[in-house]
């Protein structure tokens, strides 16, 4: 249904966006898979991932490579909700690390 | 008569890239990108990416058509490592495709992502994107 991909910060991350139209599941609650990436791009590593399956809902990747297993659960109620503060977050990263 | 195919580099502010696939998002509706769109926040953004030497890379990729990222680094005349962090940055962006080999030493080949013949970069739709990024 979506993708897209954005290249920011001198092309040193790539944000993507893909959102799936899938069967309504317990997986999936409402029929929609959502995976936002902020990709490393010369180190080839994922830096940030926020997914929602089920049991954990809305979470997001914060140590990766290394910590494929630790999850932060993200108290938001829909998916724009959680676009919106995946979006917030790549601007606090890239924010930070220009400073 | 055959189009020749173009990388198109285009450019797009966060504001404007956060409310489009809002939008998209909101309203349930498709958002694919086009194969051959490559979207950047900023001119100052795609210009310190895009060196000399990762067009030296492209123009070497698709002319020479090297079997393996070591080939292209004695290509080049340049450092393996070097050449293979530039490789992955085109990869991870869209450039470039690393194709596996399928020999035992796990050889990634160096291939043009389509087979274009040239980059069209498009003018920004504000000035400001032009000096300044995002998060500035």
């Amino acid at each position: 249904m979506i993708h897209r991909e954005y290249v920011v910060h001198d092309g040193k991350y790539l944000v993507v966006i893909r959102v799936y139209k899938v069967e309504n599941s317990k997986k999936f609650p409402g029929g929609t898979k959502a995976k936002f990436l902020l990709q490393h791009c010369e180190g080839g590593f994922v830096r940030l991932l926020v997914d929602n399956h089920e049991p954990y809902g809305f979470h997001m990747h914060t140590r990766l490579p290394e910590d494929h297993e630790h999850r932060e659960i993200l108290e938001v109620k829909d998916h724009e909700a959680a676009l919106d503060y995946f979006l917030n977050e790549v601007e606090r990263i890239i924010k930070n690390e220009k400073n | 008569m055959k189009k020749i195919e173009t990388l198109e580099i285009h450019f797009q502010s966060y504001d404007d890239f956060r409310q489009e696939v809002a939008n998209a998002l909101y309203k349930r509706s498709p958002l694919i990108q086009k194969k051959n769109h490559i979207i950047f926040d900023t001119v100052a953004s795609f210009r310190s990416f895009m060196t000399i030497q990762k067009i030296e890379l492209l123009t070497v990729i698709a002319n020479q058509k090297p079997s393996s990222i070591y080939e292209l680094a004695k290509l080049v005349d340049r450092d393996f490592a070097a050449v293979l962090r530039d490789c992955t940055g085109l990869e991870a962006i869209g450039f470039i495709n690393l194709k596996d080999s399928n020999n035992s030493k796990g050889t990634k080949i160096p291939q043009l992502r389509f087979n274009y013949k040239g980059m069209i970069v498009f003018l920004p739709r504000s000035p400001y994107q032009i000096e300044f990024s995002v998060a500035a």
